[in-house]
């Protein structure tokens, strides 16, 4: 057998050169999660530093992207902004795949037994909740305060991320049991089960491999929305606490500039959050193409 | 008869659920398709025993039920004198080593996301646990069926139809079974590698002493290669006995259309007999055959016939045939 | 190999052989025919060369595993290949039209109308989501200036064509609420709405029990009679092929390698493949014969060199079956493409 190395590196570069629109997501996707991570190390401005002489600057010299309506530099800013919104996105996702993937291998694997009927049914009462409404009522009522669960302080984001993580389930779940119902019907899960395999074995050796294609897709375009949801929330200031830096955040003290010529204040944040969504997208349908071993191209003659 | 038995059906049934609403399920009479009524069979060590049948004969029915994947509604099914009908999970297990099953469609019989080596050692590990050397009985298995090592590296969508079912034959046998099932194997072939198939099954067979119970509806085929042949109609066994019983002296009504609607090529064929007809749906009153068969009776739409003794070896439900 | 005498007590009568015209009117002729699919760099053929006339009235076999060529030459004639496809050399000329020269929109109304087709598995065939009336009359009309109430009408009488019982239930029903059987006579009424000349069935009984088979074979040769129908018959299947049709082309890799009147074709087969097709199966007649077995299997695309493509499995190659192509030649009666002696 060849070496390794050598033979996954063309494979990742054919990958990378095969598809140039997953790759120019991913590299989206690798500046902001790279500044975001590295953001204490850059040598940023320190984003709550106020500098009133020096405000309302626009895009130029020292700040690439300006500043504020109180001098602060808006670059940094959005680098430290963009890590609650990150955070929560992944964070989200986190919570929700392995529960929506245990409800949906379940379900789907005992398809039309009760089993899969009480949970797609509890599933489906879960899925009627609208996510940012969820959200707001939820912070509404709980206070943006962190609160005290037993020992552990929970913040305000982690609030945040368990409520829209729990709210991901359901589409999860669905996309995971419509694969494992139809998988679980296959030959190769009854020859499992004619070695004597036990349900749990199949489900997660056989079935689960089946539904990583559409899940990845699925989980890009849930951590954007999640992105996209914590900015709503810190625009309406139920997320990050000011003078805490958020992308949504920006947004909102932005509002008051958008006719007197301040661009710079409303673009930026705008084009973080928009570049995110699209870098997900991208990336996850590439990956999804990608990871589909069906993928060889034919002529579609013999097979 | 000095070999022992190692299969035996006893008025084995199926029903299947209509009512697809869960509700009307638990509050309401169940509407029932009976897919398998009251098959008896026996098998015994080193047979290679046919079960033809058409669509909805009900014949995967019984194969699904010999290998535990679906429940016996009523009747037992005996394995080596152990009832296996009743039993499940870790009892069955030793069963679940002797008896393997070989599908028709090669494309769903392998997991798509698995090379062939991954399905190869996980079926090699639930017969061998953490033994050693699991990749080289992968490929000896792999070369009996006439595959090279490097066919371990593809996924299945990489391979011909018929590489495929040779896979699907190598994995069965890495279990070290006694018994297959092999359900339609070769169907959807090309006629070229439906012979070399064939013939690995009956090498196999000489080989290692294998019993069979093989399923098609190629009448041809199920007759040049088994010891009894078994014909379904309506999940019943409607005549059964050895090639020669069932082919030159076919007694059942059904089981002559069937031989009578098999191209000859340039020779023709004998004029078709049979009518289009529904199949009957409920435990129906009379002989499920009777509402296309040109010799029906009164007797045949009152009551069902039952399997009668021909000859030693032949039997056939019919009406006509059991005449006192 | 000649089959072997009848089992006693048999009553076969034999296959009915239209009575073919003694000079019939050419009405489809294929010249050169080649199909090519772009593969990696370069092309590669599906079909080759291929060249065949079929005379008004006759049945024609085209017979072939997969990687034959024998689909993709059916989807040639009617103008159908896949867009990744392209027909590269040859002409198909119909009724005295080319149909390669022929803008689409003049196809269309060729096809379905004067050629058409039906294919193996009717339940992809067939529009689930609309009813067979709805896809009957939509045809009809397509082709002609019926009114509704006279498509309807049309549409009724081409179920009852069919065999359907009860076409006016039929017309209302979905595909899925039918018999597999019941769904190919639909598929078939379907093809001989508009009165084709040409009727090329794919398969046509594939997906279909052996006795259902039979019953939809009877129909096509009571169609052939009642409606004059030109028929090509395509089949992996010999024996079935033999009841229908009159004459057969044997496919292989995209090539022609025998071709003749049935009869012929089975009682001296001279290219070995023909005689791997006859012999490699058992049958009814003949149970327990050895089968005659060819290893390895009909080529991919693409990977067919230089000279006969039936060479890297024949079991009677010489040199020059890997260096030239086989041109077909006359042999006691019908054409082969083979550079061994005759047999």
């Amino acid at each position: 057998m060849s070496s390794v190395a050598p033979r996954q590196l063309a494979t990742v570069w054919r990958a990378i050169v095969e598809n140039p629109a997953g790759s120019f997501g991913l590299l989206i996707l690798l500046a902001i999660f790279g500044t975001a991570l590295l953001a204490p190390v850059l040598g940023l401005f320190d984003p709550a530093s106020m500098n009133l002489n020096g405000k309302l600057l626009a895009p130029g010299g020292e700040h690439w992207m300006g500043t504020d309506h109180v001098g602060r530099d808006v670059l940094s800013r959005i680098v430290w902004g963009a890590r609650p919104s990150l955070t929560v996105g992944v964070g989200a996702v986190l919570i929700g795949l392995p529960i929506g993937i245990a409800i949906g291998l379940m379900a789907g694997f005992y398809y039309g037994r009760l089993v899969d009927m009480m949970l797609m049914r509890a599933i489906e009462v879960l899925a009627s909740i609208p996510l940012l409404i969820w959200a707001i009522a939820v912070v509404g009522v709980l206070g943006v305060k962190p609160i005290a669960l037993g020992p552990f302080m929970v913040s305000n984001e982690m609030k945040i991320v368990v409520l829209i993580g729990i709210l991901y389930v359901p589409s999860i779940a669905r996309l995971v049991h419509a694969v494992a119902a139809v998988e679980g019907r296959s030959d190769y899960v009854r020859a499992r089960r004619v070695q004597g395999a036990s349900d749990l074995t199949i489900m997660v050796s056989d079935i689960l491999p089946n539904c990583l294609s559409p899940l990845v897709v699925q989980a890009t375009l849930l951590v954007a929305a999640g992105v996209l949801v914590e900015a709503s929330l810190s625009f309406i200031g139920l997320g990050v606490q000011p003078p805490q830096p958020s992308l949504g955040g920006m947004l909102s003290e932005a509002r008051n500039f958008i006719f007197s010529g301040e661009w710079w204040l409303s673009f930026f944040p705008g084009l973080v959050i928009s570049l995110t969504v699209i870098g997900f997208n991208l990336f996850g349908d590439a990956l999804r193409d990608i990871l589909d071993p069906r993928r060889s191209s034919g002529t579609g003659l013999f097979g | 008869m000095s070999a022992p038995l190692l299969l035996e059906l006893r008025e084995v049934s199926k029903d299947f659920d209509l009512e697809s609403s869960w509700i009307k399920r638990l509050f309401v009479a169940r509407r029932k398709f009976r897919a398998v009524d009251r098959v008896s069979l026996t098998i015994a060590q080193g047979e290679v025993v046919g079960l033809v049948g058409e669509s909805g004969s009900g014949k995967t029915s019984v194969a699904q039920m010999i290998l535990r994947l679906h429940d016996v509604s009523s009747g037992t099914i005996h394995y080596r004198g152990e009832d296996i009908a009743h039993q499940s999970g870790r009892a069955l297990q030793p069963f679940r080593q002797r008896v393997q099953m070989v599908f028709q469609d090669s494309q769903s019989a392998l997991n798509p996301r698995k090379t062939i080596r991954q399905t190869m050692l996980e079926t090699l590990r639930m017969r061998h646990g953490r033994a050693t050397d699991l990749e080289g009985r992968a490929i000896e298995l792999l070369a009996t069926t006439g595959l090279g090592p490097e066919t371990l590296a593809r996924y299945p969508h990489a391979l011909s139809g018929g590489q495929r079912q040779r896979v699907g034959i190598a994995r069965a046998l890495a279990m070290d079974p006694e018994f297959i099932v092999a359900d339609e194997p070769v169907s959807s072939l090309d006629v070229s590698l439906q012979a070399q198939i064939i013939n690995l099954l009956k090498s196999l067979r000489t080989e290692r002493g294998l019993t069979m119970l093989f399923i098609s509806h190629d009448l041809a085929l199920v007759n040049h290669l088994c010891d009894r042949v078994a014909v379904m109609y309506s999940g019943r066994i409607v005549e059964i006995g050895l090639p020669e019983d069932v082919l030159r002296d076919s007694a059942h009504p059904y089981t002559k259309a069937l031989i009578a609607a098999v191209p000859r090529g340039i020779r023709g064929r004998r004029a078709s007999v049979l009518a289009s007809g529904t199949r009957a749906l409920a435990e129906g009153v009379g002989c499920a055959f009777a509402a296309r068969c040109p010799n029906a009776m009164a007797i045949c739409q009152q009551t069902s016939p039952e399997l009668a003794p021909l000859s030693a070896s032949h039997k056939a439900a019919c009406h006509l045939v059991n005449l006192p | 190999m000649i089959p072997a005498r009848p089992p006693e007590g048999a009553q076969h009568h034999s296959v009915q052989r239209e009575g073919m015209p003694s000079s019939p009117e050419t009405l489809l002729q294929v010249d050169k025919l080649r199909v090519a699919f772009p593969l990696g760099s370069s092309l590669a053929d599906a079909v080759s060369d291929v060249s065949f006339s079929i005379g008004k009235g006759e049945a024609v076999g085209l017979l072939g595993e997969s990687g034959s060529g024998k689909s993709m030459t059916a989807l040639a004639i009617m103008g159908l290949i896949p867009p990744t496809g392209r027909i590269v050399g040859g002409s198909i000329v119909f009724d005295g039209r080319n149909l390669l020269a022929m803008p689409e929109e003049e196809m269309r109304s060729v096809r379905g109308s004067k050629i058409s087709i039906v294919f193996q598995d009717p339940l992809s065939a067939l529009n689930p989501s609309l009813r067979i009336g709805q896809q009957l009359i939509h045809i009809i009309r397509a082709h002609g200036r019926e009114s509704i109430q006279e498509a309807q009408r049309r549409a009724l009488e081409v179920l009852d064509l069919v065999g359907l019982p009860d076409p006016t239930r039929v017309m209302k029903s979905y595909a899925h609420e039918l018999s597999g059987g019941m769904r190919q006579r639909a598929l078939i009424g379907m093809a001989i709405a508009c009165r084709p000349q040409l009727l090329i069935a794919d398969e046509p009984t594939t997906a279909l029990d052996v006795t259902i088979q039979a019953q939809i074979v009877d129909l096509f040769r009571q169609l052939r009679r009642e409606l004059d129908l030109t028929l090509i018959f395509i089949t992996h299947n010999l024996d079935l092929m033999a009841e229908i049709c009159d004459r057969a082309i044997v496919m292989y890799g995209g090539t022609i390698v025998e071709s003749g009147v049935v009869e012929d074709l089975f009682s001296r087969p001279q290219h070995p493949y023909t005689n791997m097709l006859i012999d490699c199966l058992p049958r009814l007649d003949d149970l327990h014969r050895e089968l005659t077995l060819i290893p390895g299997m009909p080529p991919a695309l693409g990977a067919i060199a230089a000279g006969c493509p039936f060479e890297p499995r024949c079991p009677r190659t010489i040199d020059r079956c890997r260096a030239v192509r086989p041109a077909l030649e006359s042999r006691f009666g019908h054409m082969v493409a083979c550079w061994g002696s005759p047999v």
